[in-house]
């Protein structure tokens, strides 16, 4: 066997065991989760009315979030990928500040921006909306955190299709919004499949800006994520918190996997090498 | 004025590396080939009088209609300009089949008659067997048919075809160059075409304007091999320059 056919095996061989320790890390404390309740155990935990509250909750506020994400996020990032203009890095990094920032930072400038106090405070308490301590104020809370993952992956979704088919659909009669509608939103699908999967994602655990922001109150913005360490703060609730933990954690995953599957997500299907 | 489907373009676009002014005019059902290397300009051309390129000043007449005046600031929109444009790759739809790229600019009719009409140019163009396949199974050739037809499905007032046979090897050149002509006269409109083969350029056009390092060195009309012919009915270039910044 020549030199170089080893070095490939070689290769192969140290990637396939990078991927077995990625997995073990990564799996293992789903795993752990999974394997410390056991089915009674669980369902006495969904019996609670503040643990379904709290898991109906999560689930309305991220829906309402990632449509606001959607409709709002969609066009934004079309708008970024296609124009050129002074002050798009700016706006670009803007848009990402979020990833890098703490959550409980995120709580405290959604604070001064738009708590009662805060920057537009006066302006949303004359328009008669309430933020803090709301449920409305836990979706803007997820909307803050989740949407840069959304946007990253629209933008670039949006930036790599070839402009000639933008052009081609401009020359055969279509506008700007039909060819949005029919060719760029059609073509970039599967990323937005995934970008919609992270921003949910992201969504569903987001716990310290939603605590700052919106606080923890049953039932109104008490999302699983506060819920499971409200229970993790009492002395007796572990199992209560270890079985909500193991809810989220199917949700999420069976979140990621439909919308992953029904975008098209081509990381999905390999290379077939 | 121009006379009703006729093309009448007077020009100058500015871009960072060259400056293009062109002046030319073609009478209805006639057809100019555009010739010269990569750079020269010839595609700016055609994006521009369809629309995609915004030049600095000038006047386009298509078909009766002022398409872009710099002084009157009219600049109609790609999307109601009524350019059948081709572009060199084709640029078909991958998410669509063969038979939605065909129908694609086909705005305000029904259904039903989209498809009809659709099937109807996939056949007239040798490839009516082919409506259900998406573009990447398609070879070179077909493509080529398909963006043919796609373009003749909006009822175009002018054809823009930008190196329709680059695309192609040597034996499907051969195959394309009949459909193309039997694609121009369906349409019977006017037609500019760019090409960087003057041999390609005689068998699809009638008249030839060669660009060489931004300037016409040449210009024939094809009918009797007299150079700078300007008979009434043809072509008539006045005046295609490009100067290099550097």
């Amino acid at each position: 066997m020549s030199l170089r056919a080893n070095r490939h095996r070689w290769f192969g061989a140290v990637a396939f065991l990078a991927l077995v320790v990625t997995m073990l890390f990564l799996v293992a404390p789903i795993f752990a989760i999974l394997t410390n309740t056991s089915p009674r155990t669980l369902i006495d935990s969904l019996g609670e009315p503040a643990n379904r509250e709290a898991l109906l909750l999560s689930l309305k506020t991220t829906t309402l979030a990632i449509i606001i994400i959607v409709a709002i996020g969609t066009p934004a990032a079309y708008f970024l990928a296609m124009r050129s203009f002074r002050g798009r890095s700016a706006i670009l990094t803007a848009i990402e500040l979020p990833l890098v920032m703490p959550p409980t930072v995120a709580g405290i400038a959604l604070l001064a921006a738009f708590g009662p106090a805060g920057l537009f405070g006066p302006v949303i308490e004359g328009l008669g909306v309430e933020l803090v301590f709301q449920t409305a104020g836990v979706v803007m809370a997820l909307v803050f955190v989740a949407s840069p993952f959304y946007l990253r992956q629209a933008i670039a979704a949006f930036a790599a299709i070839d402009p000639g088919l933008i052009d081609t659909s401009r020359t055969l009669g279509s506008g700007p919004l039909r060819t949005f509608l029919r060719v760029a939103i059609p073509m970039a699908k599967p990323s937005l499949a995934s970008g919609v999967a992270l921003a949910w994602g992201r969504a569903l655990g987001e716990f310290g800006a939603t605590l700052l922001f919106a606080g923890s109150l049953v039932a109104v913005t008490q999302t699983a994520p506060l819920a499971i360490f409200a229970r993790f703060s009492d002395p007796n609730g572990f199992n209560q918190a270890i079985a909500l933990s193991v809810v989220l954690i199917i949700v999420s995953a069976a979140l990621l996997m439909a919308v992953k599957l029904s975008g098209g997500d081509r990381a999905l299907e390999g290379r077939g090498l | 004025m121009t006379e009703p489907s006729g093309l009448r373009i007077s020009v100058h676009v500015s871009r960072r590396d060259f400056e293009l002014e062109v002046d030319l005019e073609l009478q209805p059902g006639g057809r100019l080939a555009l010739v010269g290397p990569s750079g020269a300009g010839k595609t700016t051309i055609l994006r521009t009088v369809a629309g995609l390129v915004r030049p600095e000043s000038g006047v386009i007449d298509l078909a009766g209609q002022t398409v872009f005046d710099s002084e009157r600031r009219i600049d109609v929109p790609p999307e109601d300009r009524r350019c059948g444009y081709v572009p060199q790759d084709y640029s078909l739809f991958p998410n669509m089949s063969v038979l939605d790229n065909v129908g694609f600019g086909m705005r305000k009719v029904k259904a039903a008659e989209r498809r009809r009409r659709s099937v109807d140019l996939l056949g007239q163009l040798g490839i009516g067997g082919l409506s259900a396949v998406r573009p990447s199974d398609l070879s070179g050739g077909e493509r080529q048919r398909v963006a043919l037809a796609r373009a003749l499905a909006t009822e175009p007032a002018l054809f823009l075809l930008d190196e329709p046979l680059s695309a192609l090897d040597s034996a499907s050149r051969e195959q394309a160059i009949p459909v193309i002509e039997h694609a121009l006269a369906i349409s019977r409109v006017p037609a500019l075409i760019v090409t960087h083969s003057r041999q390609e350029a005689e068998r699809l056009a009638d008249s030839t304007v060669i660009i060489d390092r931004g300037k016409v060195s040449e210009t024939r009309d094809h009918d009797d091999g007299r150079r700078w012919n300007r008979k009434p009915g043809s072509v008539s270039i006045h005046r295609v320059v490009r100067k290099l910044r550097d």
